[in-house]
């Protein structure tokens, strides 16, 4: 059992996408609990290759790809986990902000939550600003987390950051991302967290939450 | 690198100039390419003191020059903050077209490419059919930043930034080309009787003077896509004739792919074919049983060398060909320039990416192979590809690089995907930009930028938007763009299905699945 979860996390890592989707479900059939996969078999993988990504020793294009290959491990283990009735601890609502359509990073973004517990709810891309309180009122989320890829767009986050705060959603925390953003426009617009990249995200939405790793 | 040096430079200590602007209105435009809003790394300058020679790097756009250290001894400019002067190969095209032959009519034709970097032009006697002069120059709304994107931003977000805009490319871009046109052919202005012009959306709306409002979000409403004639009175250039806009495809789909189209022969080709134009968008028409699958990829300006450590347009100057003989690197310059180099092209790069595939160092993931004898470590410690004294390659630059290929394989497979065909289906591959100009086919399909077809459908197009618009100074040409103009899908590729998972698998440095 041990030797599969490490190759599992051996293989998220290298972002070997069939590899991952064997060893999961040959877990599964082994009778291991979904959650026990996550924690110990995707997560461990997930997190090494975001720590070697916030330190520069690879690249967005093997995030990307190791990111995938959890993917591909979670599309088995989510209904299994819907169906024991697990619930993480924290949810989180994503999405990209209205006008644009961008949802690489941001889907990086959300298996990197996953890889860390958090339950997420991905609206996609070209969201309405009123949907993000919402649907975090209907999810009973945590944190709204926004993203934008054009300079062109990044009005629109503003737009959405004021359409929470005049919502009935009190105390949620709003983080943002996206080429363009910067601390200093995190601040300006009155979000609670920038990341600048995908594995710094799950620190701050940790760190949103109340929780420190 | 090959740094620029400016020796005791007298710049008023002025609160509220900024450096990267007293540098651009004194002949050392830098490379502003986020319009100066610091978010890139495009202006970097090191200013040197008697007691900090060597300081580190900051950024002239963000730099007031009241700020300046007093003892101020030098401004240093690292290549890659120095703008491009010139691109080698922009006025190059193959006309494939077969049409009609226009009949001799007499008067002379003025045909226009405007690119987001580079902006050429061809003047064409009608009498004899003859090209009398090309040139090309940069496009100088460059300043306000290097992508459409950041250039619509500046437009839409300040009072004057369309006039801005407008006067960057009408009156510092186009009017200095048209003349320098004129005066290789010994003509006077006057004689230019007819005009033409190919470019996307954002750069013929600001030619016309049109909003660019409609272009900044989704869903993207240009004020107009079909073609349109503007005025004299209207286009402010010195021209008596109109200037014909061409018909673009869609918001990001410019014209420039139509002329595109026209010019490689993929209109008239048998079968399914591919047109890729590199620039600084990449550009992909599908032709296919049903008809014309179009879209725009954000490939980024990597293959322009934009964000790379060593990567530079290829201009003179520029390694544009990559070779490795003997466990030596071969690097030859841009045709008629002489060393030291000054920076690697896209074509080197892609060179580079195939070699280290072929002799290993470089596996499928990008990483460099520390126990090859072509793979050292860096002054950062960090792995490197070291080809001469001044120019390496990065693992950055190899990720930066993937992602560009990435971007341009992925929206090739996602169009195909959606006409139901495989690569091997196409008949026939178009290459059309100034990077395929030097670009080594092999190599593109070595690394899965180039869908895998046969070596010898593969056809190097030049600028065929410039082609195209040379052959729509003549009227005969027209009705075969209607066809093209009617039966054209435009395809948003962050809406495709299948984008974001052919995106992931096109990362890897395989040939195309």
């Amino acid at each position: 059992m041990n030797d599969l979860l490490k190759s599992l996390n051996i293989a998220v890592e290298t972002g070997k996408r069939a590899e991952a989707k064997r060893l999961t479900q040959s877990l599964v059939d082994s009778g291991m609990k979904p959650l026990d996969i996550v924690e110990q078999g995707l997560v461990p993988g997930m997190s090494a290759i975001g720590e070697k990504f916030k330190n520069n020793e690879v690249f967005v294009p093997e995030m990307l790809i190791a990111a995938r290959a959890m993917k591909e491990a979670m599309i088995i283990l989510e209904p299994l986990l819907a169906q024991a009735g697990i619930k993480p601890k924290h949810t989180v609502i994503l999405g990209t902000v209205q006008g644009d359509l961008h949802d690489i990073g941001k889907n990086l973004v959300g298996m990197m939550l996953k890889g860390a517990n958090f339950g997420v709810i991905d609206l996609g891309t070209n969201v309405d600003p009123e949907k993000f309180p919402a649907a975090a009122l209907e999810h009973g989320a945590h944190v709204i987390a926004l993203s934008a890829l054009l300079t062109t767009t990044m009005p629109a986050m503003k737009t959405t950051v004021d359409a929470i705060r005049a919502s009935t959603v009190k105390g949620i925390k709003v983080m943002v991302g996206g080429a363009p953003i910067s601390q200093e426009y995190c601040d300006q617009i009155g979000a609670d967290g920038y990341s600048p990249d995908a594995a710094s995200a799950v620190d701050l939405a940790l760190r949103l939450v109340g929780e420190t790793r | 690198m090959n740094d620029r040096r400016i020796p005791s430079p007298l710049v008023p200590r002025q609160s509220g100039l900024l450096l990267s602007d007293w540098l651009e209105h004194h002949g050392q435009p830098l490379n502003t390419r986020c319009g100066g809003r610091g978010l890139c790394r495009g202006c970097l300058v090191q200013l040197s003191t008697p007691a900090a020679p060597d300081p580190p790097p900051q950024r002239a756009c963000q730099t007031d020059c009241a700020t300046l250290p007093a003892d101020l001894d030098c401004i240093q400019i690292a290549a890659t903050s120095i703008r491009d002067a010139s691109l080698h190969g922009v006025t190059t095209f193959e006309l494939r077209h077969a049409g009609p032959t226009p009949a001799p009519r007499p008067g002379v034709g003025l045909a226009l490419d405007i690119g987001t970097t580079t902006v050429a032009g061809a003047l064409w006697d009608f009498p004899t059919g003859r090209l009398l002069a090309d040139a090309s120059r940069p496009n100088a709304q460059r300043r306000h930043g290097d992508d459409v994107v950041t250039r619509i931003t500046f437009a839409v977000t300040r009072p004057d930034g369309l006039d801005r805009l407008r006067h960057a490319l009408v009156h510092d871009t186009l009017a200095p080309l048209i003349d320098q046109l004129l005066a290789r052919a010994a003509l006077p202005v006057a004689a230019i009787t007819q005009a033409t012009a190919a470019g996307n959306p954002a750069m013929l709306h600001t030619l016309a003077g049109a909003s660019l409002a409609g272009l900044a979000t989704f869903p993207f409403r240009p004020v107009f896509l079909g073609g349109r004639t503007v005025p004299p009175a209207e286009h402010r250039l010195a021209l008596a004739c109109p200037v014909e806009l061409i018909p673009g495809l869609g918001p990001f789909v410019g014209s420039d792919i139509t002329a595109g189209a026209l010019a490689t022969g993929l209109l008239a080709d048998d079968g399914p074919a591919l047109l890729i134009d590199f620039g600084t968008n990449g550009e992909i028409l599908l032709k296919h049983a049903g008809g014309y699958l179009a879209t725009a990829t954000a490939a980024g300006p990597a293959f322009e060398g934009g964000r790379l450590s060593c990567g530079a347009a290829a201009g003179p100057g520029v390694v544009s060909t990559l070779r490795r003989e003997n466990n030596r690197w071969q690097p030859r310059l841009v045709p008629g320039s002489t060393g030291p180099a000054a920076g690697l092209s896209g074509a080197a790069y892609v060179d580079l990416l195939a070699l280290g595939r072929r002799e290993g160092w470089l596996n499928s993931f990008g990483r460099l192979d520390p126990r090859h004898a072509a793979v050292i470590r860096g002054p950062d410690h960090a792995l490197r590809i070291q080809l001469s004294d001044t120019l390496f390659v990065t693992e950055p630059d190899i990720a930066e690089l993937m992602q560009a290929k990435a971007a341009i394989a992925a929206g090739a497979l996602t169009l195909l995907d959606l006409a139901g065909l495989r690569p091997a289906d196409l008949r026939a591959l178009h290459v059309a930009g100034g990077f395929g100009f030097h670009l080594d086919p092999d190599h593109a399909l070595a690394i899965g930028l180039f869908p895998s077809v046969p070596r010898d459908s593969i056809r190097l197009a030049g600028n065929s938007s410039l082609g195209g618009a040379s052959l729509l100074l003549h009227r005969e040409n027209a009705p075969d763009l209607a066809d093209l103009l009617d039966r054209t899908t435009v395809v948003e590729l962050n809406q495709a299905p299948t984008f974001a998972d052919n995106f992931t698998d096109c990362l890897s440095l395989y040939p195309f699945a």
